[in-house]
């Protein structure tokens, strides 16, 4: 087990991760009071399910859509491929947290109107819309594999042999030959997720929090940062600059923050390695 | 070229069509609310000297409709619109003293000149120095890569488990290094917010230089892009020109300001040059792949502006006005913001197609 973990820095900084949140809880649970621990780990579960789910969704949205294009450009079609890169393109351009924003507001006006009323469905809705802005990722992850792999004497050979399309796309190029490269972006979406969507908690919990009250959302660690006895314990760092023994008072009087802030570094710093080694190891 | 100016063109005609539309249904939807709540009670307002907040006149207009009217829903609708209005004039800008019309006006367009040119300008430096620093640290870390340089966890381990030859001033250099590099990776990854208020007692937070500052270094952005950067020139490395160019004596050594080596004022240059070093094709090769990435290096700048200006509430800044304006439900100001960042996107996505596009011909021998 050693061994696989020092040789494999992917898996190396996955039991990083998990180890360093582990360390962080116990920590807490000797320094931080319940309430304030609870909520910690109730904000830390949210944040995870949502770039979980939406990670999920992504995918789902990715292939979908990348099945739709490789299947129809292979008709001969040029239209729904046209249609689609200008879409697709369309998304891009607009910056993700801006898209975020809008669904936010139209969360808003449902949570009001009483439409989503549960925990769940509001974590749903939260997780499509950081989906929303991440599919083509995936989307164009699939089709430069189906590309790749068309150019290849290997499609070629397995139509030939009678094996349909889809299968040959589904099962022989992305479940057996891309599947290193789709749990890479799985990953890094799952990354780019948690940092959207703690980022547009913190924006919605310190701007727009009059209409919802905070306490209608899920918690969140973007919404557990945006309270104000969060602020004050990382407003309490820069103490360090003039007395660098404040340190011990960060690490236990102001703990809430600080461990929500850690834990969020930390997650997207072990994120980024799992998906840099994965890059090296695999040579995608 | 002209396929890229067509395509870039359209994508912004269409969202100019689709927020004009969205405007318009906008701007109704404010007039239908305001005939709305005013159909009932316009008259009723108006009469000299009756004040809505005073309790006593408020008791009088009940009593007075009563009598005119009878308990009936009539009433009931009247009373209610009232105590809306009342509320309104708290919260609505429109309603407020001195309250400006809502949705779009000219006074809001010019005041939101400033704010735009200055998200422009801020858009372009962070721009400019976040391409200077992906190259530079990714260069810096292959450099290292190619010297060979382990872990330095693994060095530290490694000299301290020594036992005959324990140099202490290398254990304290290598662990100073290692804490350097914790403290740097923490604000390398952390969400701007986080590190904007890490400093914010000891540091103008506002100013334009820390804006800068914080759009480049936090966020992820520099660290994302370098590593992305990093795993371009590891690939193009790997390539079978790089062992060819070795071969036929070009130079292939990494160690810094040797004749042969890389000179480390090329590496801080803004445009590099590693001349008779394989690195060089190394770097331009890599940067040719790099180029497309450029847009989506853009986009994340621009979402990384968005969350410094909008978390640290910085007033007169672009984004600021925007969450202020999502406050105040005038969703039609929204829009033509949103309407005028797209525009930002796609004309700097059009400039870095064409850029490609041009540097593609060479690359290909066109």
């Amino acid at each position: 087990m050693i061994k696989i973990i020092s040789r494999n820095k992917d898996i190396f900084w996955l039991f990083n991760w998990i180890t360093g949140l582990l360390l962080v809880y116990l920590w807490c649970t000797a320094y931080l009071n319940t309430p304030a621990l609870k909520n910690v780990v109730e904000a830390s579960v949210n944040s995870f399910q949502i770039a979980l789910i939406s990670t999920g969704i992504s995918a789902l949205l990715g292939w979908g859509f990348a099945i739709l294009y490789t299947s129809s450009q292979s008709a001969g079609k040029k239209t729904l491929p046209g249609i689609l890169d200008f879409f697709v393109d369309l998304i891009k351009s607009i910056p993700q947290i801006i898209g975020l924003l809008i669904f936010y507001i139209i969360l808003t006006v449902l949570i009001l109107n009483g439409i989503l009323k549960s925990s769940f469905s509001q974590l749903l809705f939260m997780s499509l819309g950081a989906a929303f802005f991440t599919f083509y990722e995936f989307m164009s992850l699939f089709i430069e594999r189906v590309n790749y792999y068309r150019k290849t004497e290997f499609f070629d050979a397995m139509r030939s042999n009678g094996i349909p399309e889809i299968r040959i796309v589904n099962v022989d190029i992305f479940l057996k030959n891309s599947l290193a490269h789709i749990v890479h972006k799985a990953i890094s979406v799952f990354g780019t997720v948690l940092f959207l969507q703690c980022s547009i908690d913190f924006i919605i919990s310190v701007g727009l929090s009059t209409d919802v009250s905070l306490s209608n959302l899920p918690l969140s660690l973007g919404s557990m940062l945006a309270k104000l006895d969060s602020k004050q314990d990382i407003l309490a760092i820069s103490n360090i600059f003039t007395n660098p023994a404040y340190i011990s008072d960060l690490l236990t009087v102001h703990l809430q923050g600080i461990s929500v802030a850690f834990v969020l570094i930390f997650s997207l710093i072990s994120i980024n390695k799992m998906t840099s080694a994965m890059l090296i190891k695999k040579e995608l | 070229m002209k396929s890229i100016m067509i395509k870039n063109f359209s994508a912004f005609l269409l969202v100019v069509v689709l927020s004009a539309i969205f405007i318009v249904i906008i701007q109704n939807q404010y007039r239908a609310e305001r005939s709305e709540l005013l159909s009932l009670i316009e008259d009723i307002i108006k009469i000299e000297g009756f004040n809505l907040d005073n309790p006593s006149h408020r008791v009088m207009l009940e009593e007075s409709l009563n009598y005119q009217y009878g308990s009936s829903s009539y009433v009931d609708s009247v009373l209610t619109k009232l105590e809306e209005y009342r509320i309104k004039r708290f919260t609505d800008p429109e309603l407020m003293a001195g309250g400006v019309k809502k949705g779009i006006t000219y006074g809001k367009l010019t005041n939101l000149i400033f704010p735009f040119l200055k998200f422009v300008v801020i858009f372009i430096l962070s721009f400019i120095l976040l391409y200077y620093g992906v190259r530079t640290a990714a260069l810096f870390r292959f450099i290292r890569y190619k010297q060979g340089r382990s872990s330095e966890l693994e060095y530290l381990i490694k000299t301290v488990l020594n036992k005959n030859q324990r140099d202490i001033t290398e254990i304290f250099k290598s662990a100073g290094y290692i804490l350097l590099k914790t403290i740097a990776y923490l604000l390398l990854f952390s969400p701007a917010y986080v590190a904007a208020y890490a400093v914010k007692t000891k540091v103008d937070t506002g100013s334009f230089l820390f804006i800068l500052l914080l759009s480049v270094l936090t966020n992820g952005a520099l660290i994302s892009y370098t590593a992305k950067f990093f795993t371009m020139l590891l690939h193009e490395s790997r390539k079978g020109y790089v062992e060819n160019a070795i071969v036929k004596n070009i130079n292939n050594n990494y160690v810094f300001n040797r004749e042969d080596g890389i000179k480390l004022k090329s590496l801080f240059k803004f445009s590099k040059n590693f001349e008779n070093h394989v690195l060089n094709q190394i770097y331009k090769n890599a940067l040719f792949q790099y180029l497309p990435l450029l847009k989506v290096q853009a986009g994340f700048l621009i979402t990384g502006l968005v969350i410094i200006e909008m978390a640290l509430n910085l007033h007169g800044l672009l984004f600021y006005e925007m969450l202020k304006y999502v406050l105040y439900k005038e969703y039609d100001v929204v829009i033509f913001i949103i309407a005028g960042v797209f525009a930002v996107v796609k004309i700097t996505e059009t400039l870095i197609d064409l850029y490609f596009e041009q540097i593609k011909l060479k690359f290909e021998n066109k």
